[in-house]
């Protein structure tokens, strides 16, 4: 399989890391020995247990959603990024 | 009086009789310590005044009548084995600093036995690697040879008993972590069956393979503690009751024991010495009553790409949660939070763990989750199924540990060929099996190891086949040149 920079930054993304283009171009190399190894099991036949697999834990998304938390703190962090401090959004308390 | 060559059964003997204190015998190995250590770098932390102070608390129980079985031996654990007493900091930037508020259920199983903690030992980073190249404290040295490394990920646990800097360590193994380093060093390694030893306080990397497991000279020191750490804890829910005595069981008398020979062993391109080793402990095992079947598995060659999605699947994972948040490295000027994880993760993991971070997040990515995570567990459940059909036929299984001696520093290009090494080691951790590291050789000075694999909850049995075997040679005798 084919890897390409793109594939290796979303990764990256995903992950959480910063990865320069160097970095990424190194990554390439050593992913793609690494996908070469991996795939050896492509051709293995297995019993399958993918359907149960699937039942116990379902897919999700590859993508990084920000919870409505996660965008109040990211819209407070605006107003107090020069105090060094991370703001946490009150709690509205109910009457 | 040469403590540091003596075993675990004769410290007992002499710590009971009062022929020494745990005092002396542990400034003895403070000593060793603090001479040895700057050449090998085998520890990250020590402390002397906290290794006394137990030694002391020690000594007092004893006094007192109320010493636990390894009263007054001291212990050296590996820095992913969480203890409040040091820092534990998997050989990573991202926990440098950190001291965990609470222990490990074997670091308060060996407190409970009296023993008397020197220490952390250093360890490739979050225990990914087989080289100990990856730590961010630096290579550890093996004692046999400082241009050669001591393996990993348990090297400073391997080099540190090596050099004799303490009778006994802890090591975890995910995919060889204490045999291997247990044969480049000239020590005998246990993994323990899955569930045999509790992994609470153990930081992980891989749950569904870690095991922590004791790294000595010999198979009767491994068996004692054993003794200490093997326990049902509630806090594991993998946790299984094994309740044995592993020295009573040593010196029963050897049962007559079938061991299987895999036939694709010709086929691993095996070092030559490593080959002649492999066949001279045929024959030793032979001279002491084993019996020998070929057997056929393939659970070698599929095992080493089934753990490397599943290991790194299980790694990013269990690495997610250092992001800077709540414990941990925290990179500075971030603006926004997503930075700050990033930023920390960043700069707080090294290269080997990024790899592994970003090889979990495309086999679970939901493209390719199917091809490859899905179908290596079903791929496990398979070599499982395999292994106990092989157990039918035989009681254990013998190979080489490594089919190499240990390697030098930077001798890999590229990341593959090390994991490559693992090949021997990777189906006892996919199939939750115990298996030992028995020393049986040498290559040019450089210790080799051989390997036993037995079914599950047989560890005792492969403690006993092993202490047979030591009793009859003497490899395990063998000591690096000036230590």
């Amino acid at each position: 399989m084919k890897i390409s920079i793109d594939t290796i930054n979303k990764l990256a993304d995903l992950a959480y890391l910063n990865i320069t283009n160097d970095e990424s171009i190194s990554l390439i190399d050593d992913f793609g020995r690494i996908i070469e190894m991996i795939d050896n099991i492509s051709s293995v036949k297995v019993h399958d247990l993918t359907k149960r697999l699937d039942d116990y834990s379902p897919l999700r998304p590859d993508a990084i959603e920000h919870s409505p938390i996660l965008k109040s703190i990211n819209s407070f962090e605006q107003y107090s990024a020069d105090a060094n401090c991370f703001v946490v959004p009150k709690v509205v308390e109910q009457e | 009086m040469d403590l540091h060559l003596s075993s675990i059964k004769k410290l007992i003997l002499l710590l009971e009789n009062r022929s020494i204190s745990s005092l002396e015998l542990t400034e003895y190995f403070c000593n060793r310590i603090e001479q040895i250590q700057p050449n090998i770098n085998a520890l990250i932390s020590y402390d002397r005044d906290i290794a006394i102070e137990s030694a002391k608390q020690s000594d007092q129980r004893r006094s007192k009548q109320r010493s636990g079985p390894l009263e007054g031996i001291p212990i050296l654990q590996k820095d992913l084995i969480c203890s409040t007493k040091y820092t534990t900091t998997c050989g990573s930037k991202m926990l440098k600093d950190y001291t965990s508020p609470y222990n490990s259920y074997v670091v308060n199983l060996c407190d409970a036995a009296g023993m008397v903690e020197l220490g952390k030992t250093n360890m490739d980073e979050f225990a990914m690697g087989s080289s100990n190249e990856t730590s961010y404290f630096g290579n550890v040295l093996n004692p046999w040879d400082h241009s050669k490394v001591p393996g990993g990920s348990s090297g400073g646990s391997a080099a540190a008993i090596a050099a004799r800097l303490a009778p006994i360590a802890t090591g975890s193994d995910t995919g060889g972590s204490i045999r291997q380093p247990a044969s480049f060093c000239n020590l005998t390694g246990l993994k323990p069956t899955y569930g045999a030893v509790s992994r609470y306080g153990l930081i992980a990397f891989a749950s569904s393979l870690d095991q922590i497991g004791p790294m000595a000279q010999t198979a009767e020191d491994c068996a004692y503690l054993m003794n200490v750490i093997c326990r049902k804890d509630v806090k594991d829910s993998t946790s299984k009751e094994y309740d044995i005595d592993f020295t009573q069981e040593l010196d029963k008398k050897m049962d007559k024991i079938k061991v299987g020979i895999p036939k694709q062993i010709s086929t691993f391109n095996l070092n030559l010495d490593v080959e002649n080793a492999f066949m001279q402990t045929k024959r030793s095992l032979e001279n002491i009553g084993a019996e020998f079947v070929d057997i056929d598995i393939n659970s070698f060659e599929l095992g080493l790409p089934a753990y490397y999605i599943i290991a790194p699947a299980e790694c990013s994972s269990n690495l997610a949660r250092y992001n800077g948040a709540l414990f941990g490295y925290r990179a500075d000027d971030s603006t926004t939070l997503n930075e700050m994880y990033k930023n920390s993760r960043t700069e707080g993991f090294g290269d080997e763990v990024k790899r592994r971070i970003i090889t979990g997040t495309f086999v679970l990515s939901k493209g390719f989750q199917g091809q490859y995570y899905k179908k290596a567990l079903s791929l496990c459940m398979d070599l499982r199924n395999e292994f106990q059909k092989i157990f039918k036929q035989c009681d254990f299984i013998l190979t080489p540990t490594v089919s190499i001696p240990p390697f030098s520093f930077n001798a890999y290009t590229n990341p593959v060929e090390m994991y490559q090494s693992d090949l021997f080691t990777i189906p006892a951790n996919l199939c939750g099996l115990p298996a030992i590291s028995f020393q049986s050789g040498f290559s040019d000075a450089l210790p080799l190891g051989m390997q036993l694999i037995g079914n599950h909850f047989e560890d005792h049995r492969l403690l006993n086949v092993v202490h047979h075997f030591q009793q009859n040679t003497d490899w395990h005798l063998k000591t690096p040149k000036d230590y």
